[in-house]
């Protein structure tokens, strides 16, 4: 699957970068899902987001949501940095309220081999703190950290070509 | 004394798609064709690591891990192409859409052009202004001088060869280098012992008569800065006219294989009706997975470019060359003999094909509108892959008006 993503540094403030612990060397940032910590650019309600992506459940990442009389249940975020658009369409992710959202992406890699990127890569943004810290949402006012999941396909023909894979990233408006 | 001009874009379809995202502009980029199998095209930063054109992807990755490959969009190509082609029209009248990223111009006079080298750098500037596209022009005394002037500084380079100095310009170039000499005429010349240019153009005009015939006796003319190769402002009626290519993997299935030689018979007709063109013989080949090739020659009636007689014919030779159990990747349909419609004499025995016209004209209008293959034979529904790629709607081959590939 996607292991990495490029993106222009220019996409955002040196600032957030800096913050972020993103590197300020060259034109392009990348971004390696087997990170700690990886972040994406997202394009996320009108404004330019570096957000987690995915979640491996280092840091419990969840919320807790009311389960009848006082009792709290724990729900966990996904243990992955990718949806599957079938099991989204499904409905498999409704109870994480995912809100569609864009990866600034200029070229991503899958099994080592960067293709391009021209508009973007669609994924799904869903709320999650970090349980372990008492954090709270799924209903409450409260608001979490964002976790980005990039949004898969099956490959085609021509993918599947260029890189082995049997999933590939769904391109906004670009057919590989 | 006539001046030629050659124009040469460089490493074209990365040029192409970095026009349309510059983001791509100094890093290494390769241009996948082939099913997204093999490097097709590729930028000057990529072929320091040693990626040739032709490499599958999955060696020119390890050569290059940075890299970014990208999807051949010959549709875009052929934009690009067109938009070059009317940046020269400002230059000159007579132009020679040579291939999707080259063209020969005929610049008229020395005496009318003035600086030639302000020239050459004018349209190579011009080309690029216009159009986004890096250009390298040659300018000579005769169309294979320029050719090879065009290459000499590339990327980006005007070389200007006038006729005092071919001989510094021919020094150590091998006959190899010549556009128009192949690897067995080479061979062929290294056996009496020529090897260089300098020593070809050295030889009596017998020997090269006897030895390279009338093509190369051409190129003998050429190298010694006399002109006898025409710039071609049009391109001479084609004889024959080929669609097919991958079938997108290996497969068994009669169906599918099947819909796959209809698509390229629509491809076929489409382009003979486009065209003004008709034929009189269908040449259908099938490769097998292992490599084999099974061709079945079908003479029409008569000269036609009605699909369903066409259709006919590539189910007779379909059944003819299908074996069941036999796995098949590729498949090809070559319309051979080809002759224009134009100023046709009326057969008292011809087909009427009306109904047939009707049908053809409504799919046309209905594909303008809503897209290349919005309306196609049933038979096509077994390999539905292929039509939701639309950049696979759009093939080099379908690039109108050039004379090579």
């Amino acid at each position: 699957m996607c292991i990495a993503i490029r993106f222009s540094r220019f996409e955002f403030q040196d600032s957030q970068l800096i913050e972020a612990g993103l590197g300020l060397s060259g034109d392009e940032v990348k971004v390696s899902f087997s990170e700690k910590n990886a972040l994406l650019p997202v394009h996320y309600r009108g404004r330019n987001l570096l957000v987690r992506w995915g979640s491996r459940g280092e840091f419990g990442d969840g919320f807790r949501v009311k389960a009848g009389g006082e009792g709290e249940k724990r729900l966990f975020l996904p243990r992955t940095g990718f949806c599957k658009i079938e099991s989204l369409e499904k409905g498999l992710w409704s109870w994480l309220r995912p809100q569609k959202c864009i990866i600034l992406a200029s070229s991503a890699l899958v099994n080592g081999v960067w293709f391009q990127v021209r508009r973007g890569i669609e994924a799904v943004v869903v709320e999650g703190g970090n349980l372990n810290s008492g954090f709270s949402a799924g209903g409450s006012s409260s608001r979490g950290d964002l976790h980005c999941y990039i949004l898969t396909t099956p490959s085609t023909h021509y993918f599947k070509v260029m890189t082995g894979a049997l999933r590939m990233p769904l391109l906004l408006n670009q057919t590989v | 004394m006539k001046i030629f001009g050659h124009i040469d874009a460089d490493c074209f379809y990365v040029s192409c798609e970095r026009v349309r995202d510059p983001r791509l502009c100094g890093k290494p980029v390769a241009v996948l064709g082939n099913q997204g199998a093999c490097v097709i095209a590729r930028s000057y930063e990529i072929r320091t690591f040693g990626v040739t054109v032709g490499m599958p992807v999955w060696e020119a990755k390890k050569l290059c891990p940075e890299a970014v490959f990208i999807k051949r969009d010959f549709q875009w190509y052929a934009l690009l192409s067109g938009a070059m082609q009317d940046v020269l029209g400002k230059f000159s009248n007579v132009i020679e859409y040579y291939s999707i990223d080259e063209s020969f111009v005929d610049l008229g006079e020395r005496e009318y052009l003035g600086d030639l080298n302000a020239l050459g750098a004018r349209m190579r500037d011009e080309v690029l202004t216009q159009t986004g596209i890096p250009v390298s022009v040659g300018l000579s005394v005769s169309r294979t001088l320029a050719k090879m002037a065009a290459k000499r500084n590339k990327p980006f380079g005007v070389t200007i060869v006038l006729e005092d100095e071919l001989n510094d310009f021919l020094t150590d170039v091998s006959v190899s280098d010549v556009p128009g000499i192949g690897r067995r005429l080479a061979e062929r010349l290294e056996r009496v012992g020529v090897t260089t240019v300098k020593e070809f153009t050295a030889c009596s005009s017998f020997l090269i008569k006897r030895l390279v015939h009338k093509p190369g006796e051409e190129l003998w003319y050429e190298l010694q800065g006399k002109s006898v190769l025409p710039v071609r402002g049009e391109r001479p009626e084609r004889k024959n006219l080929s669609r097919g290519g991958s079938l997108w993997g290996h497969h068994k299935d009669r169906k599918y294989v099947w819909a796959f030689l209809v698509r390229n018979l629509e491809r076929v007709a489409d382009s003979l009706w486009e065209d003004e063109m008709e034929t009189s013989a269908l040449l259908i080949v099938l490769i097998s997975s292992d490599g084999r090739v099974l061709k079945s020659l079908q003479r029409l009636p008569d000269y036609t470019c009605s699909y369903s007689l066409l259709l006919q014919a590539l189910r007779r030779g379909f059944d003819e060359i299908f074996c069941e159990g036999v796995s098949y990747c590729g498949s090809h349909l070559l319309a051979e003999d080809l002759r224009s419609l134009k100023g046709k004499q009326m057969s008292f025995f011809e087909v009427s094909s009306f109904q047939d016209e009707k049908f053809v004209r409504l799919k046309r209008l209905m594909n303008s509108k809503f897209g290349v293959f919005a309306v196609r034979s049933g038979a096509t529904a077994y390999a539905p892959a292929v039509f939701r790629d639309e950049a696979s709607n759009f093939e080099i081959s379908d690039i109108k008006g050039k004379f090579c590939f």
